[in-house]
């Protein structure tokens, strides 16, 4: 026997939409649908990848100590930039079937974003290729 | 054996449709509980719980093993902070106890995570399916799931290579009174019980 103690009783009546569910329940229950997780992940690795691109460009041409360059952490920084195109991809594919323009905004923004930063980070590291520690 | 709250969580990878043919012996209304006549609920938590703290122990362990361990030029401390982060997420995500409720005196189904209800909506909107996957040589392979709008996918019998679970799947919503839809779009083995209301012609009235 399961027993269940209901908090929130609602009267359905069919032009109440049959719904009850606000946004703001997803912070009650840390849950949220897909393509959310997808885009809201996609847009925080941007926000990481744009902050390492802002401080290796700001090293290489005003400071010019190029070794507090990402020099160290290049195969990571590769992973994760193609981990969060691969991410904002999804959240097109998903947020293109649903209608929902808001959405769908924030996820086609994303994928703009993290692909030109991607060829942002090709060129700098192309660049910036002489300037790496040879190790032999 | 799990049972309980932890029932899906068995894997089975040999015989899954004898599995589930096991279960609905013990259990007509498998996976869900009789709480009243025509009342099912069903609690449970999900795998990605026992996945995320797997990952999650991985990463903490691989990571005090690489802190340890002699440097090399790369740095690879990220990839394990990412899994770190991805498992916390994953277990803080699906931790909390779910119930799915099948109420047919209302005519709806209720989803509650922590006791709190997430969504409701009527009994046309929940359905036992038949998913087919296909291999580089073509061959099906069938999952038993139920779904609705606005539930996370559950998966009853995954992967069997036998198209004979669709009796399975017939019988499980025949016992819970929901729609059953085949793998296919256009079929002739749906069985549809419930539908949406009929629209009113409203580009008639003037």
């Amino acid at each position: 026997m399961v027993s269940i103690r209901v908090t929130k009783q609602l009267l359905l009546t069919p032009n109440m939409g049959w719904g009850g569910m606000s946004w703001k329940d997803s912070f009650v229950t840390i849950t949220f649908p897909s393509k959310v997780i997808f885009t809201s992940a996609s847009l925080l690795l941007l926000l990481v990848h744009m902050g390492i691109f802002g401080g290796d460009l700001y090293h290489f041409t005003v400071t010019q100590k190029f070794n507090l360059m990402s020099f160290h952490g290049t195969t990571v920084l590769l992973v994760s930039h193609v981990m969060s195109f691969y991410w904002a991809l999804l959240a097109t594919f998903y947020t293109l079937e649903a209608n929902d323009k808001v959405l769908r905004g924030f996820a086609l923004t994303s994928l703009v974003m993290n692909f030109t930063l991607f060829v942002g980070r090709f060129c700098l590291d192309y660049l910036t290729i002489e300037y790496r520690e040879e190790i032999y | 054996m799990l049972r309980g709250a932890f029932m899906l969580w068995n894997l089975s990878f040999f015989n899954v449709e004898r599995t589930l043919a096991r279960r609905m012996q013990q259990n007509a209304h498998y996976p869900f509980q009789v709480q009243q006549p025509n009342v099912f609920v069903m609690e449970y938590y999900k795998d990605m719980l026992w996945k995320g703290a797997l990952i999650f122990l991985l990463c903490v362990l691989g990571g005090v093993f690489y802190l340890k361990s002699e440097k090399v030029s790369q740095d690879y401390s990220g990839f394990f902070i990412y899994g770190i982060l991805v498992g916390l997420w994953l277990l803080l995500s699906s931790m909390h106890k779910r119930h799915l409720v099948i109420n047919h005196a209302r005519g709806c189904y209720q989803i509650y995570i922590k006791r709190q209800l997430w969504e409701e909506g009527p009994l046309y909107q929940i359905y036992v399916r038949l998913t087919a996957q296909m291999d580089a040589y073509g061959k099906c392979f069938y999952s038993l799931i139920i779904n609705g709008y606005g539930l996370e996918v559950l998966a009853l019998a995954s992967l069997s290579d036998k198209y004979e679970m669709e009796f399975l799947g017939r019988r499980i919503a025949r016992k819970l009174k929901l729609n059953y839809f085949d793998y296919l779009d256009v079929s002739t083995r749906h069985v549809i019980r419930h539908r949406p209301p009929l629209e009113r012609d409203r580009d008639l009235q003037v």
